[in-house]
């Protein structure tokens, strides 16, 4: 605060009378120091004429006290209290399930993606430059159901299927076939796989793994979004209040 | 006015704000509430204005209790708040009609003042106060603070304050002189 050096000698040394005189407001508040105020009434006391502002500002002082202090509605404070409780909410239950799903959910498939657990079928072809491979898996009664056409680049004439849909311990036939640009079947062959048992082992892993993983990242992130909320609530930009005082 | 807060209390209210307490921040409400929503109508003029800034000055005081150093009254920081959010919607209105246009000459402020000064001519003189003029009247005769305490309010310095207070009485006292004339 910038101090007003006021002295009981203002009005007097130098200082002019405004210098006193602008004190008055707070003379009638009674909110001045005892130098402040003492100085004041040194200063009235020598400038009777001074007095009918002061009670002129008394008038005012008591006209805008007399003023009803106003009462806000009821609704404003239940409108904030809306607001804080928005503000304030922790994170929902569901929400965070809702995450550790989704997280699992996509590590899981980025894992079965990576490893492809299942019946591994690569085959090199001899035949001059087939376009396409059909994949055909044979059920028990004959029928070929369609598992896959995997394009073959000119040049590339080896080519890998992976059938992660299999059910471990279960033997399976397959049916391969190359087929030309004109879409002539230029060679095929038929493979009998069984589906190893450890796949299961396998799936288990990829599971666990991904839900943890996927509950402690999330659990994590609520955690510290919990904590920063309640810790260091948002305080608005450009806000100067909130620092100086 | 019934006006009487507890500056301890306030303090001890707004430190259990900072904490998230959210029961003292409804006693803080309780208790200051009137005193800001008083300031901001009789700033603003518009009592819609004044509840949605009042929702706005005490977010403000949730989100920033944390900050509050406590060099000052829980009030005059509350006050603050309150005046930064009433100066930036008005000015975000049209502006207001200049008034300051013919002041008279400095004279004694005793003439007009005693003869006109009863509550309705007061109120209908202080709302058409500019909101600065109209912001050091409440300040100081309303609430009551210190000229370090409206300064620190207003964010200006003390000698502008002083001066912005002697300006608004001699504002006041040609509106209310006017109003008088009017009337008769």
């Amino acid at each position: 605060m910038a101090p007003l050096h006021v002295t009981a000698d203002n009005g007097r040394n130098g200082k002019g009378p405004d210098d006193v005189r602008a004190l008055l407001p707070w003379y009638v508040n009674g909110t001045l120091g005892g130098d402040e105020r003492k100085a004041v009434e040194a200063w009235l006391a020598r400038h009777p004429g001074a007095q009918a502002e002061v009670e002129a500002l008394r008038h005012l002082h008591r006209a805008v006290r007399a003023q009803p202090l106003q009462r806000p509605p009821d609704r404003v404070w239940a409108q904030l209290r809306a607001r804080l409780q928005a503000a304030t909410s922790p994170w929902p239950r569901w929400l965070t399930w809702a995450w550790t799903g989704l997280v699992t959910f996509i590590l899981a498939f980025f894992l079965w993606a990576l490893f492809q657990p299942g019946i591994v079928l690569r085959w090199q072809a001899h035949t001059s430059r087939p376009a396409q491979a059909h994949v055909w898996r044979v059920a028990e009664d004959g029928r070929l159901i369609p598992l896959a056409a995997l394009p073959l680049p000119p040049g590339q004439q080896s080519a890998t299927f992976v059938d992660p849909f299999v059910r471990p311990g279960t033997t399976y036939v397959y049916r391969v076939e190359l087929v030309d640009r004109a879409g002539r079947v230029v060679w095929w062959w038929t493979v009998v796989q069984r589906a190893d048992t450890q796949i299961v082992g396998f799936y288990v892993a990829i599971g666990f793994v991904s839900l943890a993983f996927g509950w402690m990242t999330v659990t994590a992130y609520v955690h510290v979004w919990n904590l920063s909320r309640r810790r260091s609530r948002p305080v608005q930009r450009h806000a100067p209040w909130v620092h100086n005082l | 006015m019934a006006n009487t807060c507890d500056y301890r209390s306030e303090e001890a209210l707004l430190r259990r704000v900072a904490e998230g307490d959210q029961d003292a921040f409804a006693e803080l409400y309780a208790v200051l509430g009137p005193v800001v929503y008083t300031y901001l109508v009789r700033l603003v003029g518009d009592q819609g204005a004044a509840e949605d800034l009042l929702q706005e000055v005490f977010m403000a005081v949730w989100e920033g209790a944390g900050h509050f150093r406590g060099d000052s009254r829980a009030k005059t920081w509350v006050l603050r708040i309150a005046h930064y959010q009433a100066v930036s919607w008005l000015r975000r209105q049209r502006p207001v009609a200049a008034l300051s246009e013919a002041l008279p000459a400095e004279e004694d402020i005793e003439e007009a003042a005693l003869a006109a000064w009863s509550a309705s001519r007061l109120a209908e003189a202080l709302k058409r106060l500019p909101p600065r003029q109209r912001a050091v009247i409440e300040l100081v005769f309303g609430q009551e603070l210190s000229y370090a305490e409206v300064a620190a309010v207003l964010g200006c310095p003390v000698g502008t304050v002083k001066s912005r207070v002697s300006y608004a009485l001699r504002l006041l006292r040609h509106l209310l002189r006017d109003v008088r004339e009017k009337q008769v």
